[in-house]
């Protein structure tokens, strides 16, 4: 399982120069990668691109083997639920969902996602729960809106991970943490991602983060011309 | 939709619980009243064509259906034409009849019109209400001077048994007295929801006895009660004498008792199935033009008139519940636009925005749904309590006999129509919806 970005190009029509070009870019299977840079440098539409839910004016971008312009909307939107983990950088979670329902909500649009499972839903909550260090007596039926930022992102990420996706992306899904909390996020994120069949992505402007990942990429070196804000 | 969804609708729904069972009752009520008013329709139409559904055929002098029906029953309008003491035999002769009973009209009691009729009347022509006896006090009249009044007379004019009471000639006020000849309650009928309760019933020789010495609706020779005696016994029985073809008794009187022309007579069948037949024979009688309307036909006839406010109402239910559409509908808008980050979480997780419309139109069928549930069931209960006070209080029984608590095919459709309209009230949000996810992706910034 890879990712796969080819002469991908990206914002020719805009009239301010904004313009996103991948020449190349490979990930690989069980390796982390951080794209780095300040807010407005475009990691927002990057990441767009990577879920599928923007398409390229040029180029490829492939995830398993499959290339997200073959896909049609539909066939895209259910291939990100199935291959694609997404933890935001907050509000990541159905308030009045229960911890639990929101863990499990990974699944929802996802049936394949859950077929891979060996286990039932409910004990993969729990084990994911228990890794990333969320109580599950205390938690699990708790509506999810009634949690710390810190746990609520580790909620998010127990969501990104369940049913072990090919690709988990987070969009600066520590910018809203302390240093406590962003280290144990991340420690968890990490110990939690199943290094044999996934891969993550995470985009930040903290430089600190990076000699966690395998991989940086400057986000300055996919940008020609303007702002993308 | 599998349990995924039907967890996600069910918290968000849960979520909202307050707004969103506030418009459930609105539209339940907006149901309620559409329903309701469906209902008293069907009911006082129901009432209304079963104002005699104990006689069969009304004779009458030739003359419009409409016409005769509004004068026999409503005691609106007057007879074109009065039917002679020969006629009303030879109907009562023809086969395949099995009663008939005379009507005189054209005297009235304060506003009240005043019906000259055989006792039999109380036998075929009202029915009491069910599991009631149909005289409040008193019973039939015995003498000539006796007088039945109806449920509403008894009210409005607070009389009693044994209270006199004074016949005017004719129907408006400038109607000359019979105060020669005043008339003894002797019978209080029960509420029958019938045209009846609103009138004063004597016997036919009455209205002869009182008419005795008029002409021209001038009053020529004054009687006094002591008079009457021995003619109306005379008469009596020479009616006795002539009328043995009659199977009881009763039926003496149906032979226009002491006179000689009446203005219609209700009739009987052996069997109904024959109405058409022996209507066919009354309309080709030789010796006089008469006409014989079948109630329930010219009632539905003339329900078709006056059922306009009816309809007019059932109207203004509907747009009621159109307006409360618009209501959910605009809620519905607020509550998705206050969910867009919920929705671009779902997209991130792979919904697509079929599936978020989905979500959405699902939310207002299940809303519909129970709007509609418990807007018949409010109803419901409502009509059955209404429907007691209505038959304790006006005798409105009708609807019980067919099924007037229960709603009616007509009332259930309301459902049919609502669940459609609510998914097409929903579709305004869903598409909002849908153009939103689709331009927002899985990105929203708030």
């Amino acid at each position: 399982m890879t990712l796969h970005i080819e002469n991908l190009k990206f914002g020719y029509r805009r009239t301010d120069g904004f313009q996103l070009d991948v020449p190349s870019l490979r990930v690989e299977t069980g390796s982390t990668c951080l794209l780095l840079g300040p807010s407005g440098s475009g990691k927002s539409t990057f990441l767009s691109l990577l879920a599928g839910v923007m398409q390229a004016d040029q180029g490829r971008i492939a995830l398993a083997g499959r290339d997200f312009s073959s896909l049609s909307g539909s066939q895209m939107d259910r291939f990100r639920g199935t291959h694609i983990g997404f933890v935001y950088q907050t509000l990541n979670l159905i308030p009045w969902l229960s911890v639990s329902e929101n863990i499990a909500l990974g699944l929802a649009f996802a049936p394949e996602r859950r077929a891979r499972m060996s286990k039932s839903v409910s004990l993969g909550v729990h084990d994911l729960m228990t890794r990333l260090d969320l109580d599950p007596a205390s938690f699990a039926d708790q509506p999810a809106g009634q949690l710390s930022l810190g746990q609520q992102q580790r909620v998010a990420a127990a969501r990104a991970l369940i049913g072990a996706p090919d690709l988990v992306l987070a969009d600066e899904p520590s910018s809203a943490l302390d240093d406590a909390n962003t280290t144990v996020f991340f420690d968890l994120l990490m110990a939690g991602l199943d290094r044999t069949r996934q891969m993550l992505v995470v985009v930040s402007h903290d430089a600190r983060l990076a000699p966690r990942f395998d991989r940086v990429i400057n986000m300055q070196d996919l940008i020609r011309g303007g702002s993308a804000a | 939709m599998n349990r995924h969804m039907f967890v996600l609708l069910r918290g968000s729904l849960a979520n909202r619980a307050f707004s969103l069972s506030l418009i459930v009752v609105t539209l339940a009520f907006a149901v309620a009243l559409y329903v309701g008013v469906q209902n008293v329709q069907r009911l006082t139409r129901a009432s209304f064509e079963n104002s005699i559904s104990g006689v069969d055929l009304v004779v009458a002098a030739r003359g419009a259906d409409v016409q005769i029906l509004l004068n026999t029953v409503f005691g609106l309008g007057a007879s074109s034409n009065l039917i002679s003491d020969k006629s009303v035999e030879a109907v009562a002769e023809m086969s395949g009849v099995s009663w008939v009973v005379p009507l005189a009209l054209g005297d009235s009691h304060r506003g009240f019109r005043v019906l000259g009729t055989a006792p039999d009347f109380f036998e075929h022509v009202i029915a009491p209400p069910s599991g009631n006896s149909l005289f409040a006090a008193g019973t039939r009249f015995d003498n000539v001077l006796d007088a039945v009044i109806g449920a509403d007379v008894a009210e409005k004019l607070d009389y009693k048994l044994g209270d006199k009471i004074v016949l005017q000639h004719g129907v408006g006020e400038y109607g000359a007295d019979h105060d020669d000849l005043p008339f003894v309650v002797h019978g209080i009928l029960a509420p029958t929801g019938t045209p009846f309760d609103r009138a004063v019933l004597v016997s036919v020789e009455a209205i002869e006895v009182i008419h005795r010495g008029w002409r021209n609706g001038q009053q020529l020779v004054t009687l006094s009660p002591d008079d009457i005696e021995h003619s109306t016994q005379a008469e009596t029985t020479h009616d006795d004498h002539h009328g043995e073809h009659h199977e009881d008794e009763h039926h003496d009187h149906a032979s226009a008792g002491g006179l000689d022309a009446v203005d219609a007579v209700f009739v009987g069948l052996t069997d109904r199935r024959t109405v058409v037949r022996v209507q066919r024979a009354i309309a080709e009688f030789d010796a006089e033009p008469l006409s014989a309307v079948i109630p329930g036909v010219t009632l539905a006839q003339i329900w078709q008139i006056i059922g306009v406010a009816d309809r007019g109402f059932r109207v203004v239910s509907l747009l009621v519940i159109v307006l409360v559409l618009l209501a959910m509908t605009a809620m519905t808008v607020l509550s998705t636009d206050s969910r867009r980050r919920e929705m671009a979480i779902l997209r991130a997780l792979g919904a697509s925005p079929r599936t978020l419309v989905g979500l959405i139109l699902a939310e207002a069928l299940l809303l519909s749904v129970c709007a509609s549930a418990l807007g018949l069931g409010l109803a419901m209960g409502v009509s059955a309590v209404a429907q007691q006070w209505l038959t304790q209080t006006f005798g409105l029984s009708v609807g019980l006999s067919s099924g007037g608590m229960l709603p009616g095919w007509q009332e259930l459709m309301i459902v049919v129509y609502l669940v459609p309209a609510a998914l097409v009230a929903g579709l305004v949000p869903a598409l909002r919806v849908y153009r939103r996810t689709v331009q927002d992706g899985i990105m929203v910034e708030r």
